[in-house]
């Protein structure tokens, strides 16, 4: 089956998530995949747990396995020249060269865009940092969780009328920018097809987050009212909600969309009788008296299991599911059916199951999926067989620590 | 509502069609929209205004017409009637020249007008078909009605977002503000619309993908899974597990503390981070304890190490702490609210936000412009919406000409 990215190569120089996490993407869909690495200054998170059954090591770590399956890894130690031509050569032969350092990094290392662009004209150059290349803030050093923080995404997440959360979750921002970045990415390879026309893509991981914002913005703007923390309430519907469920900390959501909605919401519900009060007919009516109302959906939600309540309201076209946790997801049976999680057959860790892409289609079922890479295992093959490197020089420059 | 402005850009040229049911394909369709796509909507009645209308709040019906031009502006609109044959062979003639097409519909629904996307694939074997649910397209699945609030909480993400809560039976799972699913729906439906079209060029077919919420967003949770598949925790101390823990995070140290006027947020994972934020602090003695010089002790004492930083954060503005710990090389940004987000000086530098352009609101609302930036091909917002079915007499002729 062809990939949509066949014949795609990459020289991969990001690190820690949202890099890696877009050209995780880029390799899982058939692009030939090279991650620039040192073994003197390793991506943090070779170092960082999970670690296979809890014991640390650069080819342990779990969240480095999750962002950079059927990639390649070379070493070098780009402080050297020696390392940087060698840099060179592999986007000369590359479409496209990702990068997420701090402000300033490749360009010490020769390797800006104006020096790869001299190597490779058609080159798409993907360059990203937490608050952009521009502005009085360019330099400043980031992390996706605290980033959130600045986006604005934390003041409006949190209990109803509460504090600002100090995490939402499933690390969004670094996800969420890995994602934008793609987009970008995959915008310019479509020109490149169409002109031969390379281009640098430049995002900020700030912008990728504020950039969903737009509802927050503009009630902001037209009323004047800085928007804060709502819970799971929803200002235009109601029943609109996570309830508890029976068990320990269970619960179910459930989102009645309209008035349509909310007839059969009560056909299910069963009661209490107030409720088919004609009042409530409309949203307006009882987003009045959210509060009673959400006491009566509650009473109903404890008194069985929030798979149970969610079958029961998607059985009548309402929006409603079950809270999962996390081994919630391993065992869900659309994620299982949808072939969602890849596994890797790892030389030191074994097999590990590891979370798939957020789309599916019929050229991508069946992924072959290939371990992710050890540090350097791919050293010999580029230099040697791809940039044909002499064997004699590539031992040299191993020993000299040009390659490490 | 206004005429269509012309937008070059990477997709230039490609024709796409969005049958939209709410913000998911509006998004994608804006999105690629801004890559200078023509896209036209499939518009049934009354959808648009089920989909943006905000609620009974103040300033209702300007929040809604803010919203329409966000999500629709530039492009155009033909009337739909899924229950209308006429309108359905409109619908197919459209697609029969489209390039994508962009759905977020109930798939029953769509099945019953006879447009299921595995329908349309057969009817269009060289359209890109992108089609967004709760949780795709498998038999048992496939009927589940969409919504952002439970598309957050199927996938993991509600139940990894709150953390230290007091009390968890008071303290429900959170979805994160906004409409994080929907927006991050359009925009997996973006990219998968061009992955189509990177397909199409190798194998000159179309392709039928499909966005499934729960996937897109349990994508987000990898390392939540990894968690477990790699025996490093159990579930009620994974990441994200356990809505109690003292930072949230059982693996690194960091927190939303607060200030003098509000809170700031840092990340200290790296031990020179620490050892810089201790610097930034002053260099206090209880920094010396040597309980607190592993970084993973630091995580587990850190219900015994936040008051002390609370007493010093409490005497300085999160802007001072903002500047001052950037400078020693720290992750630290203030919690902004949207108000000083947008007054921000490196959002004002890097023109960020842009007004609508609307006389009536004197241009007060700003909304997000480009989230990345395309050196020779600039991704374009447009702020003017068609009017409900303005261009179903200009799309028939078309279609009509085109033979």
């Amino acid at each position: 089956m062809t990939l949509p990215l066949e014949g795609v190569r990459v020289a991969d120089f990001s690190w820690v998530v949202a890099g890696p996490f877009t050209t995780q993407a880029l390799a899982l869909m058939g692009a030939e995949v090279i991650r620039i690495e040192s073994s003197v200054h390793t991506d943090i998170n070779r170092r960082l747990p999970p670690a296979a059954e809890g014991e640390l090591g650069i080819e342990r770590s779990g969240l480095w396995h999750g962002l950079n399956l059927n990639k390649k890894s070379v070493t070098l130690n780009l402080a050297t020249a020696e390392a940087q031509a060698l840099a060179r050569e592999i986007v000369a032969r590359c479409d496209i060269a990702v990068e997420n350092f701090s402000f300033g990094q490749l360009e010490k290392f020769n390797l800006g865009f104006d020096r790869l662009r001299e190597v490779n004209p058609e080159v798409i150059f993907v360059t990203s940092s937490g608050l952009g290349r521009t502005g009085p803030y360019r330099e400043y050093v980031t992390f996706g969780p605290p980033l959130t923080a600045y986006t604005g995404l934390a003041s409006l997440t949190g209990q109803d009328g509460g504090q600002p959360e100090r995490w939402v979750g499933g690390l969004w921002c670094d996800h969420q920018a890995g994602m934008t970045s793609l987009f970008g990415l995959l915008a310019a390879l479509e020109h490149r097809d169409r002109t031969g026309e390379g281009q640098m893509v430049e995002y900020s991981m700030a912008e990728a987050i504020a950039g969903q914002l737009p509802e927050a913005l503009i009630e902001f703007g037209v009323t004047g009212d800085v928007p804060g923390p709502r819970g799971n309430v929803d200002p235009g519907m109601c029943p609109h909600g996570i309830y508890r469920a029976a068990g320990n900390d269970r619960w179910v959501a459930i989102a009645v969309q309209n008035d349509f909605d909310w007839e059969r919401f009560l056909e299910v519900l069963g009661g209490p009788a107030w409720l088919e009060d004609s009042q409530f007919a409309t949203v307006e009516g009882r987003l009045r008296q959210r509060g009673e109302i959400d006491r009566a959906v509650e009473a109903w939600t404890r008194l069985q299991s929030p798979e149970d309540s969610a079958s029961l309201l998607q059985n009548a076209a309402i929006s409603a599911g079950p809270v999962a946790k996390v081994e919630d997801l391993l065992a869900n049976p659309h994620l299982r059916a949808a072939g969602f999680f890849y596994t890797q057959e790892h030389p030191e860790v074994g097999a590990r199951e590891l979370a798939g892409l957020g789309w599916n289609m019929a050229a991508t079922q069946n992924l072959p999926i290939k371990h992710a890479p050890l540090l350097g295992e791919n050293n010999w093959e580029v230099f040697v067989d791809w940039l044909g490197l002499p064997a004699e020089r590539f031992a040299e420059h191993v020993a000299s620590g040009i390659i490490v | 509502m206004g005429g269509l402005t012309t937008v070059k850009g990477a997709l230039a040229g490609t024709r796409i069609v969005e049958w939209s049911s709410g913000r998911p394909a509006a998004y994608a369709g804006k999105l690629l929209r801004g890559l200078g796509a023509e896209v036209t909507i499939l518009e049934e009645d009354g959808v648009r205004i089920g989909a943006f209308a905000p609620g009974p709040v103040p300033g209702a019906a300007k929040q809604f017409e803010a919203r329409t031009r966000f999500l629709h502006g530039g492009k155009r609109s033909a009337a739909f009637d899924p229950s209308a044959t006429a309108s359905r062979e409109l619908a197919r003639a459209l697609l029969s020249k489209a390039d994508i097409l962009v759905m977020d519909q109930h798939l029953p629904a769509a099945k019953q007008a006879g447009m299921s996307p595995e329908e349309l694939q057969k009817q269009f074997p060289r359209l890109i078909i992108v089609s967004i649910s709760l949780a795709g397209p498998g038999e048992s699945a496939r009927n589940l009605r969409y919504s952002d609030l439970v598309a957050h909480a199927i996938s993991g993400i509600a139940f990894g977002t709150p953390s230290r809560v007091p009390d968890i039976e008071t303290h429900p799972p959170l979805k994160p503000g906004g409409y994080q699913a929907d927006y991050s729906c359009g925009l997996h439906a973006a990219i998968a619309a061009l992955l189509g079209l990177q397909l199409r060029r190798r194998t000159d077919t179309g392709q039928l993908v499909h966005i499934s919420a729960l996937e897109m967003l349990a994508s987000y949770m990898r390392i939540d899974i990894a968690y477990l598949t790699y025996g490093a925790a159990t579930a009620a101390t994974a990441s994200g597990g356990d809505r109690q823990s003292p930072t949230g995070r059982f693996s690194t140290i960091w927190g939303l503390v607060p200030c003098k006027d509000g809170y700031y947020a840092f990340q200290a994972s790296e031990q020179y981070q620490w050892a810089s934020l201790m610097k930034t602090m002053g260099d206090p003695e209880w920094a010396k304890d040597p309980r607190y010089a592993d970084p993973t002790n630091r995580t587990l004492l850190w219900d015994e190490i936040e008051p002390h930083v609370v007493e010093w954060s409490m005497a300085h503005s999160k802007a001072d702490i903002f500047h001052t710990a950037q400078a020693n090389h720290v992750p630290v940004f203030p919690c902004y609210t949207v108000e000083e987000l947008i007054n921000d000086r490196q959002q004002s530098a890097r023109a960020f936000f842009t007004s609508l352009p609307d006389g009536e609101m004197d241009n007060l609302v700003r909304v997000p412009g480009a989230i990345v930036h395309l050196e020779r091909t600039p991704w374009r917002p447009s702020f003017e919406p068609p009017a409900y079915g303005e261009h179903t007499a200009e799309v028939t002729r078309e279609l009509e000409s085109a033979g």
